[in-house]
């Protein structure tokens, strides 16, 4: 008997002190929606490495969920127990694409935005054989006849982009949907194709060694890593996007634990040693913090839900 | 049991399927119409086609001709129980106590009769994946519910 | 001369101690379902920041060549294939482990993996920019056909007749077609389960249909090899004669097929067995144990490893998960694909190439030090088996996307798997199918979208010309042979 009460009592210490212990009592875990190896999976995984010079002793564990554009990654997060022991990683447009199309069971409101790490602005590229060499020749061959656009996957950041500048411009492209950016990148390189939509990070090396030909980077302002791409701004094409990847936790989690994750991930964002691995390993960051992000996560999902009423997938 | 039974059923069930598989692509938005959907409807015909045949070649075939599917039927149809219990328990009581419970209890129903010998085996497998999967590559193994409440 | 500085960095105790231990970590991780190179891989990239980069890349790559090698010991022993590359190294190796030739089997496999392995590197090292041109020839009709000459294969696999072998392909085919239509991005046969999204991942069904359902069927033994066999000789197994063909064979494909970006060590192990097989004289002894399968498979997929470093390292397009990890390992030390790498960064590049040559050595000697003792595993009790590789299997199915839902499938696979292989079906073409399926898919997809719906596509390029030659070869030449040997019986009897 004495046992069996020593034995409760052990686990009622081992309960209580999971529970008000300070925090963190124990492992993190860090939920990546996507597969191990990706952008999206290196940037959690800088970030732990970079969040234990500030924790100390703290321990990250990393847990990888691909599947359906991030969607079996958001939907676990969004299951998490609301303790603070679990954060996820999450990237636009899909999280919101997916709500707009009624694939998810989360809202915007299941999740407390933590704040963005990183960006990849959206990129018009052509093979480097193309005779087109801006966005005014790419809409003139589009109109002279029927030519065909690469985008990674229906509802992706490069779908949406192209959706947009074709209402933009009243052209119609041959849209060719594809898995994975390595597709993409295949199909420009062997000049399979005319025209693809894809991220800066997965063309850059491409573009500088004169193999392919960004013609143009849809955002406001040029970036720092390439200053020789026109943005579509400057050519006259007010269409823009990028991909972004931010943080969040359980909306339900504790203030006060919120905060502190919070604070984790100013410190970690303004790190100068994970600014110099970042800048590395081609993640470019754009931090915003989390009451500005999910202004932007809103009005992107307004803007998605736009695309999605004209043309639904 | 007669294979030439099963052979039958199952070609039905194939030409049912396949004819499922076909009628469901009239549903395709119109940008799959040209593309996934002939796909789609090339398999369901092969798939319609190969049925046919089975079916004849079954009809032709011999009903004496019997399929055993386990010689030992009682550990057969022990383990598949296990099993299947082993993975649903492990959804309340997580990994390592499922498998500290599986194992010695399979072993024991597919002949091993040490007792001990069965559980030091047991610790060793469990430890082993342990420290492959979670020490090694920090992969999350299924957690206890019961005792922490859902987590993934 | 760069190849010689390369050389000389490479010769150094730091990076022979990282290939060493990668090549090893490799070896366990292919033979350990659940575990898989890119994991690895992964794991590895922030800790490299550290690390010089040759150590850190021939640490990964070291993992990279163990690994493809890795997967073929427990599909050789257990039947149970640690990557879907060894899927067909398990149709001719389990049946050689219950004979109690497991040893040579794991020989055979670890010389033609050695021999594959090389090559390639040796191809990478000399004539890489010259194959990137051919890798870029392929689009989307090429890859379509390239599944198709994959997919030829279930004829080889087909033990139980032809018209179920093709049932069990269109099967593993169709259920490839669960998920996300490619095209519009509605989905379909997915019943509302949002695991299903994505599609039914193929690990799972792997492990369920070669290895839960194996140990189903050795609840009627006392352990894998049978009882007549003579035990101590388990150990004194000699390297068969008449390989060398069939490792050519495999090399030859595995090298070619593997600088084309896609899922290719799985398509080259396949196509490469099967190609075996048409050439055999002992064509008979496919399916029941026959070492020119394992020689063709294992050298077919270890001759990928060199093969699908071209397009990564020239073009900055990885063919595969493990070489898209690779390549945000090589992008963190500054190592940006391209022509660059062979000139300004050659000396990092061509040691990284060289560490691949040390790498195969190292599973080499490993694998043909400890292949007498691995055999011995077909001598454990069968009740201390079955409980551990169903832990493994498990363990196995849920670590590839940490989801309980894929256990759960693999069960289903096992179950039904079972049932259909005593019915004469093959679950070895229903998972081709499922492999192939969604390759073969979007390149019709994606082709008909680029033509504008005119079939003429397939038909145009040279690489199509020249890959509807040998599917035509690989479909006719069965048929004649079946037709010959039903003339050799009919004249018999």
């Amino acid at each position: 008997m004495r046992k069996i009460i020593s034995l409760v009592l052990f686990f009622a210490t081992v309960v209580v002190s999971n529970s008000f212990g300070a925090y963190p009592s124990k492992a993190i875990k860090l939920i990546v929606p996507s597969k191990a190896g990706g952008s999206t999976d290196t940037t959690a995984r800088l970030f732990a490495q970079t969040a234990k010079k500030y924790w100390k002793g703290a321990k990250f564990i990393i847990v990888d969920k691909p599947g359906s554009g991030g969607l079996m990654g958001f939907e676990a997060e969004a299951r998490s127990r609301a303790d603070g022991y679990t954060l996820g990683l999450m990237f636009t447009p899909q999280i919101v694409a997916h709500i707009v199309a009624k694939r998810a069971t989360y809202t915007l409101d299941s999740f407390k935005i933590i704040g963005n790490v990183a960006e990849d602005p959206e990129i018009v590229v052509v093979p480097a054989q193309s005779s087109v060499k801006n966005l005014d020749d790419l809409v003139k061959l589009a109109k002279s006849k029927k030519i065909t656009a690469a985008v990674n996957g229906i509802g992706s950041d490069d779908f949406l982009a192209a959706k947009n500048f074709e209402s933009a411009t009243g052209v119609k492209f041959n849209l060719m949907p594809t898995k994975g950016s390595t597709e993409e990148k295949a199909a420009i390189l062997g000049n399979h194709i005319e025209v693809a939509f894809m991220n800066l990070s997965q063309m850059l090396a491409q573009h500088k060694a004169g193999k392919a030909r960004i013609i143009a980077i849809m955002s406001k302002k040029r970036s720092d890593v390439a200053m020789d791409i026109k943005t579509s701004v400057e050519q006259g094409y007010n269409v823009l996007m990028t991909a972004t990847r931010g943080m969040l936790i359980n909306a339900k989690v504790k203030k006060n634990i919120a905060d502190k994750i919070s604070d984790l991930y100013s410190k970690v964002v303004n790190d100068k040693e994970f600014q110099a691995k970042c800048k590395k390993a081609f993640i470019f960051l754009k931090p915003m913090k989390g009451k500005v992000y999910r202004d932007y996560l809103v009005q992107l999902q307004k803007d998605t839900q736009k695309v999605y009423d004209v043309s639904p997938w | 049991m007669s294979k030439k039974y099963i052979d039958i059923t199952l070609s039905i069930f194939f030409i049912i399927l396949a004819v499922l598989l076909y009628r469901s692509t009239a549903s395709f938005p119109k940008s799959a119409l040209f593309t996934t959907a002939v796909y789609i409807k090339f398999l369901a015909s092969m798939l319609g086609i190969a049925g046919v045949i089975q079916l004849i070649s079954s009809f032709m075939s011999d009903a004496s001709v019997k399929v055993i599917f386990a010689k030992n039927p009682k550990k057969f149809f022990i383990l598949i129980l296990s099993l299947i219990l082993y993975v649903w328990i492990i959804r309340y009581l997580g990994f390592i106590i499922s498998t500290l419970i599986f194992l010695p209890v399979t072993m024991r129903y597919m002949g091993y009769h040490k007792f001990r010998k069965s559980i030091i085996i047991s610790a060793g497998i469990t430890l082993f994946v342990y420290v492959l999967f979670v020490k090694i590559f920090e992969i999350q193994l299924p957690e206890a519910t019961i005792l922490f409440g859902a987590s993934l | 001369m760069i190849i010689l500085d390369a050389l000389h960095a490479v010769m150094s105790v730091s990076v022979l101690t990282a290939v060493t231990v990668g090549s090893i970590s490799g070896i366990i991780i292919g033979g350990m379902p659940g575990l898989t190179a890119t994991m690895a891989v992964a794991l590895l990239i922030p800790i490299t920041f550290s690390f010089s980069p040759l150590i850190g890349l021939s640490l990964m790559g070291g993992v990279y060549a163990g690994a493809m090698y890795g997967g073929s010991i427990a599909a050789i022993l257990l039947s149970t294939p640690g990557t879907p590359a060894a899927a067909a190294t398990a149709i001719e190796g389990y049946p050689l482990t219950k004979q109690g030739k497991g040893g040579l089997a794991l020989k055979v496999s670890v010389v033609a993996s050695f021999i594959g392995g090389t090559f390639s590197v040796v191809v990478l090292l000399l004539v890489s920019p010259l194959l990137a041109q051919f890798a870029l020839k392929f689009g989307p009709p090429e890859y379509f056909l390239l599944a198709l000459m994959g997919l030829t294969g279930v004829i080889s696999v087909s033990t139980g007749g032809l018209v179920k072998g093709i049932i069990s392909g269109l099967i593993g085919l169709i259920i490839a077609l669960i998920g996300t239509d490619a095209m519009s991005g509605v989905l379909r046969y997915t019943f509302g389960q949002v695991e299903l999204y994505e599609g039914v991942s193929f690990m799972p069904a792997l492990i369920g249909m070669f290895s839960i359902a194996q140990m189903l069927a050795l609840t009627s033994e006392k352990r894998i090899a049978n009882d007549d066999i003579d035990l101590s000789s388990i150990k004194r197994e000699k390297m068969p004669k008449g390989m060398a063909p069939f490792i050519a064979l495999g090399t030859a494909v595995g090298t070619l097929v593997g600088i084309i970006p896609g899922e290719g060590a799985t398509i080259a192990a396949f196509v490469s067995y099967n190609m075996a097989k048409q050439k055999s004289k002992f064509k008979n002894l496919f399916g029941k144990g026959n070492p020119e399968g394992i020689a063709a498979a294992e050298s077919g997929n270890n001759a990928c490893v060199g093969g699908s470093l071209v397009p990564l390292l020239t073009l900055g397009i990885p063919g595969n998960t493990v070489s898209a990890a690779l390549m945000g390992g090589l992008m963190i030390q500054g190592l940006i694909p391209g022509p660059e790498l062979f000139t300004k960064y050659g000396q990092i590049t061509y040691g990284f190439i060289l560490s691949l040559f040390i790498a195969n050595i190292v599973f080499l000697v490993v694998g043909l030090f400890f292949a007498p003792y691995f055999a011995r595993i077909a001598l454990i009790p069968a009740s201390i088996l079955i409980a551990a590789i169903s832990v493994f299997a498990v363990i196995g199915s849920y670590a590839i996307n940490n989801s309980m839902f894929d256990v759960g499938l693999m069960l289903t696979f096992a179950f039904t798997g079972f049932f259909l292989d005593k019915m004469g079906f093959s679950l070895s073409a229903i998972i081709l199918g499922m492999i192939l399926g969604p390759i073969a898919e979007s390149g019709f997809a994606q082709a008909l979208t680029i033509s504008g719906g005119a079939y003429s596509i397939f038909f145009a390029s040279v690489p199509a010309k020249i890959l509807w030659v040998i599917i035509i070869i690989l479909l006719v030449q069965p048929m004649i042979s079946h037709y010959r040997s039903k003339k050799i019986k009919n004249t018999a009897s």
